[in-house]
């Protein structure tokens, strides 16, 4: 009773005209964003952070919100369109999808995929409100070893689930962390990696870097790309699915809700693993499966809706134990740093206004984000022919702009342009951003609470496996470790077996 | 004859399949030992608690053993393959970033965002002459309405225009 009225008191945080004017103009902009071709949720998010700094926490994060599931969406419509997705969690919408609006279907792909975000959204928001005042509480116990090894496993598991090349992964992250730790030391006070800069003092601006490798980064790796791509369809009639393709589309719906809210809460496994699990899953149970990748609208209708219900609940562990489970999470994470808010488990004791207020402010967000997507569709469409040199400069100005106007500093815009570089160069070398943010993010957290432990026990590591909860991290954390090396253990074995057939055939051939 | 999606070209810059990625391994374990020894000479202890450099020497290591792991591990395949490396492109991008700062800090930011602008789409963009201008126009009187005048950021203004 008493979280459903603290709910309810959320909506007098949301439902003030600045935080509504606030969610549509985030869910607007973020759906307009996502739509333009090479923007993702990421890289809107990280150039449009700017924009949060004259609000208050609340309307800030309110503001975000809506910009990622906005985003999140833009992505799903150019994944159905032109087949490229906005984010890696709408690659699996492009099996489908993409096949319906050869088949003139677009609009009933795009229909059934805003629906089933929608009722996601929705469920998992009800689930992410029943489950954050528990979890606080049992957070609340949480001491200095107990908070390192959270970020520890955090870390962890976005590295093992998220699908990219692990040692290039564990690198990133190792990289985060020692970018973290530019500047002086909080406790000592001795300056560390600055070079004798008096700027690198205070530390390199972690927005400025994040608006650097997704915002410059994405630029200057579009420079290397041909050409726009061509939408299937220049216009689009009959959003609305038929009773047909809803029938079809119950079950997955339903399952794609419960599957997001549970693989929503894993690290590393977001929205991504959400709606591939659902796919999965709709491929399984379905008594056609030959018919998925053909046009089934199952497979439109299940993942995204897995989709969306994931990214919603990404937002507890975030918000009740201060641990981004990806890398928009992490640029949350930051956003809310800025605001002098620190995400963890005290902030729904400590700001109440803030967790309820981002809790109401998203069901008011997927209400407008089906309201707006209905309508709109055609204007997104027509979004998608804008060239990607217009769509580049309009994003550079911004975000150095915006990087400027931290703090009026001509070093955070040069850290923002030499991030812009590295970011560039890691995505012609086969790297990803996304750890180095997380792990930027999360160094100060991670060293503060390791200094802590080992001032707690006098410098005794076993500090770590003598208390329960950090025991079962810990345990945890070897389950992950033992259970990721098997894998590319068989994975090599499997390598090599192959390079070993390939080479007796070569050698066959030659003979 | 289309190509078969498993013998597609890397582009160039990016390993082929298969390969080792021993640059990226090599340029990781260098700063990785940079760091490591740097970290070293902060003090890894400090009166029996940990120190300055205990933290980063630790991070140091764990960039070293994952160096070892890229230049020996696979090198993934390219995400987008339709890339050309453009490195006038590049080059020219980065140096009109540079030019944004000096013009943003002297002459201000609506002068700085039309000129940058205009020459991005012109001439990175090769779009044509009057979008660029048009364009370059819209986007410096939108941003001075809204950076200026409604949010009233203090950025560097243009000496010929009001706050």
């Amino acid at each position: 009773m008493d979280t459903l009225n603290a709910f309810w008191s959320g909506f007098s945080v949301a439902a003030t005209p600045i935080n509504l004017a606030l969610v549509l103009l985030g869910v607007f902009l973020g759906m307009v964003i996502g739509v333009l071709p090479g923007l993702g949720p990421t890289t809107t998010i990280a150039i449009l952070l700017p924009i949060t700094f004259t609000l208050d926490a609340s309307s800030a994060i309110i503001l975000l919100a809506g910009i990622y599931y906005g985003a999140m969406y833009g992505g799903t419509i150019t994944s159905v369109l032109v087949k490229v997705p906005g984010e890696i969690a709408s690659v699996v919408t492009t099996f489908d999808g993409y096949q319906m609006a050869r088949q003139g279907r677009a609009g009933p792909a795009l229909g059934i995929a805003a629906i089933g975000s929608f009722i996601g959204g929705i469920a998992a928001t009800f689930l992410l409100v029943l489950l954050a005042r528990p979890l606080a509480a049992f957070a609340e116990r949480f001491g200095a070893p107990e908070l390192f090894m959270v970020a520890v496993v955090g870390i962890l598991l976005v590295l093992a689930i998220g699908g990219q090349s692990l040692p290039r992964s564990a690198a990133m992250v190792a990289a985060g962390l020692l970018l973290a730790s530019v500047g002086q030391d909080q406790v000592t006070g001795v300056s560390r990696f600055t070079f004798g800069s008096m700027n690198a003092l205070g530390g390199l601006d972690l927005v400025a870097i994040a608006m650097g490798l997704f915002g410059i980064g994405e630029v200057l790796a579009n420079l290397d790309k041909s050409g726009p791509s061509k939408p299937l369809a220049s216009r689009i009639d009959g959003i609305w699915p038929s009773r047909e393709d809803f029938r079809r589309s119950k079950g997955p719906i339903a399952r794609g809700t419960v599957i997001g809210s549970i693989v929503g809460l894993v690290p590393g496994g977001g929205s991504v693993l959400a709606s591939m699990a659902s796919y999965a899953a709709e491929r399984k149970v379905s008594k056609h499966p030959e018919k998925f990748g053909t046009g089934a609208i199952e497979g439109v209708a299940g993942p995204e809706t897995a989709n969306n219900a994931g990214s919603t609940m990404s937002f507890l562990p975030l918000l009740t134990l201060g641990l981004p489970t990806g890398t928009v999470m992490a640029l949350m994470f930051g956003a809310l740093l800025l605001q002098g808010v620190t995400p963890g488990p005290t902030l729904v004791a400590d700001h109440p206004e803030i967790f309820w207020g981002v809790m109401a402010s998203m069901l008011i967000g997927n209400v407008m984000l089906l309201v707006l997507n209905l309508p709109l569709v055609g204007l997104f469409v027509q979004l998608l022919r804008v060239r990607m040199g217009v769509i580049a400069s309009i994003t550079v100005l911004i975000t150095l702009l915006g990087v400027y106007s931290l703090n009026n500093s001509v070093f955070d815009v040069v850290t923002c342009i030499v991030f812009g570089l590295v970011g560039y160069l890691m995505r012609r070398t086969g790297f990803h951003p996304g750890p180095l943010v997380l792990a930027a993010v999360l160094g100060t957290i991670l060293e503060t609470n390791l200094r802590n432990s080992l001032a707690i026990s006098d410098g005794d590591p076993t500090i770590f496996v003598s208390r329960p909860i950090s025991l079962v991290l810990v345990l945890v954390l070897v389950l992950v470790l033992s259970a990721t090396s098997l894998k590319a253990l068989r994975s090599g074995r499997k390598d090599l077996n192959q390079t070993l057939k390939d080479h007796d055939s070569v050698e066959g051939a030659t003979r | 004859m289309d190509a078969s999606p498993d013998v597609e070209e890397s582009p160039p810059g990016a390993a082929a399949r298969g390969d080792r990625d021993w640059a990226s391994g090599a340029v990781l374990a260098v700063l990785a030992t940079g760091a490591m020894v740097m970290s070293w000479q902060l003090g890894l202890t400090r009166e029996g608690s940990p120190g300055p450099g205990l933290w980063p020497f630790l991070c140091g290591g764990l960039l070293l053993a994952c160096s070892a792991g890229v230049a020996f591990g696979p090198v993934p395949a390219p995400e987008d393959p339709e890339t050309e490396f453009r490195p006038i492109k590049l080059i020219s991008a980065i140096a009109l970033m540079f030019a944004f700062i000096l013009l943003l800090t002297t002459l201000g930011v609506v002068t700085a965002t039309v000129v940058v602008g205009f020459t991005w789409l012109r001439f990175i963009a090769a779009e044509s002459w009057r979008l660029s201008v048009v364009l370059a126009l819209a986007v410096g009187l939108t941003v001075y309405l809204v950076f200026i005048v409604a949010l009233d950021i203090p950025l560097p203004l243009d000496v010929f225009l009001p706050r």
